[in-house]
């Protein structure tokens, strides 16, 4: 039972973080229908740029800078807002010009966004992994991680925090896009594009926005991901972003509450495969239930987006 | 119309950012060349005003092949450093046989495809009188067959599968297989630390798995018990589904077995489940890396390693602070085994007299010991190397020679 608790959790957390990347996918697929590779890259920039404003030195280009070394929860606010910019600004330059354009176009384009971004991050913070530094908040002055038990089963407080930020998060969000006036402009643009234009929807102003608050999820998540496992590297994205991209379709791509059932469901999968099938395959779970869904249920979880779209 | 000004905008926008990149990225390298034929140029200036003759001879150039860019370029980079400290001093030193050191790199990315077009170019090159690397097994392999058909002496630092050597005459190493590792770890968890009930945690790569089969093997061997064995994938960052089944089998010592990038996170998530076994990591755990990513969480790990920093050795601590006072870190066993490959090749070229690569091949044959910074370098009948294993342990962020030393050698 202990155990149970224990991988229940853990999977529980690592959903979290993969549902904050698949907001981004499925906001931005429901309404061009393109899949941006490049959440997985800028979700990397948001841990790389939180670091960047948490420590106090860092090395950029190979020569040593001086930084501001603000607290964890200053840091982030300002990482994702980075990111949110050139989440807009890759929209801008690399799929806008491209958005009359055969579909395989921008997808090739956002695959190239993707790489360069990668070998950007590499260029500037070098090839090496960078440590992420602890949160006071939730560390022993021992430098342990603070933490609590539950029928045994050991949960630290960090994790907690991350269940809890993504919770606000997805309600927040929710709540953007079915209360506000551009919350409805968005929905109406994943409709019908040509058609919300004709009634005075600024469908570029409501594309720009989508990227502007998937990029800056993406950053949060990623920003999450580096302070619970204390590091961030050129290609951490890749991996999550793969898995992120999973999640969106399992919850039925296009729908934001489906993206975060579809990543929670994936992480406590993939625990509990790991745990009582074979860690040996572990990421691999994640593709057996990509197959097995678009087998059986291609529209995904809670998803009609797709078959209307088709 | 507006359509193409955009479109150009963009590709002048690309252009401008590609080559301001490529200037940052081009200033990196540069800077490292542009030192090293410096120290050349010192040197040579030096050697030609004492000895006239320095200049006449052959020069000692070798290719140095390892992935200098890419996500394994840290490994490169150590490779490429070690070498540039042994260049430095045998020029220092007047040269090779009247002849300057001096090295082409050949960036393999790590890739077995890669290394083969690198092996072209160095075989090609006929100036090029041996090979310091590759250094990882797959581009190895790949690259050992063309080196053994050109006949270029061939001395990897750190590729550790059983089956390289076996590729012929001109095919080195100076590192352990990871058999050998393997065996002389559980004989250190057994009969030294004097622990029985062990762990497994392994990256399945070549490198990790052969390494902890044959720690398994070895423990059962000694009248030890395996507790649990996992793997994982390298990348991977989450691995509390695999501590939580290793926790239930209660270990005394967790033997993890692959690259500290993701043992680091294994050591801080143990901790965070609070596992309190102790931990020992392989040979590629051992970097400064380890307690910058792992923290207070890898205090007190035991790491095995070939080339231990802080031995009080004075050829030790002669390359530590050449190595430091021009990079400011502390090298780690690749750094330093690529410092033995040259050092070991000059050796042989002076007992050949002359700089050429059957020369010094045969050289290398003949050679009974070569005493060098990572421990004193006897080859076997294959080509492989019979060394010492040290283990090192973290303390205060530092890697220094652990209390308990493997008994048997």
């Amino acid at each position: 039972m202990t155990a149970f608790i224990q991988y229940l959790f853990n999977g529980l957390m690592l959903g979290c973080l993969y549902a904050l990347i698949a907001v981004g996918y499925t906001m931005v697929y429901g309404i061009i229908e393109l899949i941006n590779f490049a959440f997985g890259e800028l979700f990397m920039f948001g841990a790389y740029i939180s670091i960047m404003m948490m420590v106090s030195k860092i090395t950029l280009f190979g020569h040593e800078v001086s930084m501001p070394g603000l607290n964890f929860f200053l840091a982030v606010p300002i990482a994702m807002a980075i990111v949110a910019i050139l989440g807009v600004v890759i929209e801008r330059l690399a799929y806008r010009p491209l958005r009359n354009a055969p579909r395989l176009a921008a997808l090739i384009s956002a695959i190239g966004v993707s790489i360069l971004l990668q070998n950007v991050a590499q260029a500037i913070f070098g090839s090496k992994q960078v440590s992420f530094p602890t949160i006071s908040l939730f560390t022993t002055a021992e430098g342990q991680a603070k933490s609590f038990q539950i029928g045994g089963a050991i949960i630290t407080w960090l994790q907690v925090f991350v269940v809890g930020v993504t919770i606000v998060a997805m309600v927040a969000l929710n709540l953007y896009v079915s209360r506000t006036k551009m919350g409805r402009a968005m929905r109406a643009s994943a409709q019908d594009k040509r058609t919300s234009a004709l009634m005075g929807v600024n469908v570029n102003r409501v594309i720009a926005i989508t990227f502007l608050i998937g990029s800056a999820m993406g950053a949060l998540g990623g920003a999450l991901y580096g302070s619970v496992y204390h590091f961030a590297a050129p290609q951490m994205g890749f991996s999550p972003g793969l898995k992120a991209f999973i999640a969106a379709v399992l919850g039925g791509i296009g729908n934001i509450p489906g993206a975060f059932l579809g990543g929670i469901l994936l992480g406590i999968i993939e625990s509990f495969g790991a745990a009582y099938v074979s860690s040996r395959y572990q990421s691999a779970f994640a593709f057996i239930v990509l197959i097995l869904l678009l087998c059986f249920k291609p529209s995904g979880l809670l998803g009609s987006t797709v078959s209307q779209k088709a | 119309m507006k359509r193409t000004i955009w479109i150009l905008a963009l590709c002048a926008v690309l252009v401008v950012a590609g080559a301001a990149l490529a200037a940052c990225s081009g200033d990196a390298s540069g800077d490292t060349t542009t030192t090293a034929a410096a120290t050349g140029t010192t040197a040579a200036g030096e050697t030609t005003s004492s000895t006239a003759a320095a200049a006449a001879g052959a020069p000692f150039k070798f290719g140095l092949a390892g992935p200098m860019t890419g996500q394994y370029a840290n490994y490169g980079t150590s490779h490429k450093q070690g070498a540039e400290i042994a260049v430095a001093e045998l020029n220092a030193a007047g040269g090779v046989n009247g002849g300057q050191a001096s090295f082409a790199i050949g960036d393999d990315l790590g890739d077995a495809k890669q290394a083969v077009l690198v092996a072209q170019q160095f075989i090609d090159d006929k100036d090029i009188v041996f090979v310091d690397g590759h250094q990882f097994s797959g581009a190895t392999i790949a690259a050992a067959a063309k080196y053994e058909v050109a006949g270029l002496p061939m001395i990897s630092p750190s590729a550790t599968n059983p089956d390289i050597t076996a590729l012929g005459k001109f095919i080195w190493r100076i590192c352990m297989t990871d058999a050998v590792q393997g065996k002389g770890l559980a004989d250190y968890t057994v009969n030294d630390l004097k622990l029985k009930n062990v762990a497994i945690m392994y990256d399945d790569s070549d490198y990790g798995r052969g390494l902890a089969d044959a720690y398994e093997a070895e423990i059962k061997a000694v009248g030890g018990t395996v507790a649990g064995k996992e793997q994982y994938t390298a990348g991977d960052s989450e691995f509390k589904a695999q501590l939580t089944k290793i926790k239930a089998g209660n270990p005394e010592l967790i033997f993890l077995s692959g690259y500290y990038p993701e043992g680091s996170k294994i050591v801080a998530q143990a901790k965070e489940l609070g596992i309190t076994a102790q931990f020992l990591g392989s040979d590629g755990y051992a970097s400064d890396e380890l307690a910058k990513l792992g923290g207070a969480a890898v205090e007190g790990m035991l790491v095995s390693t070939f080339f231990d920093y802080s031995k009080a050795d004075d050829a030790v601590q002669k390359f530590v602070t050449a190595f430091k006072a021009k990079f400011g870190i502390n090298p780690d066993w690749f750094a330093a085994n690529s410092y033995d490959v040259v050092m070991l090749a000059a050796q042989a070229a002076k007992n050949a007299g002359k700089n050429d690569r059957t020369a010094i091949n045969d050289a290398i044959t003949k050679l009974a010991e070569y005493k060098g910074i990572s421990g004193a370098i006897k080859f076997d009948a294959n080509g492989d190397v019979i060394k010492p294993l040290s283990i090192v342990m973290v303390k205060d962020g530092a890697l220094v020679t652990a209390p308990t030393q493997p008994s048997v050698q």
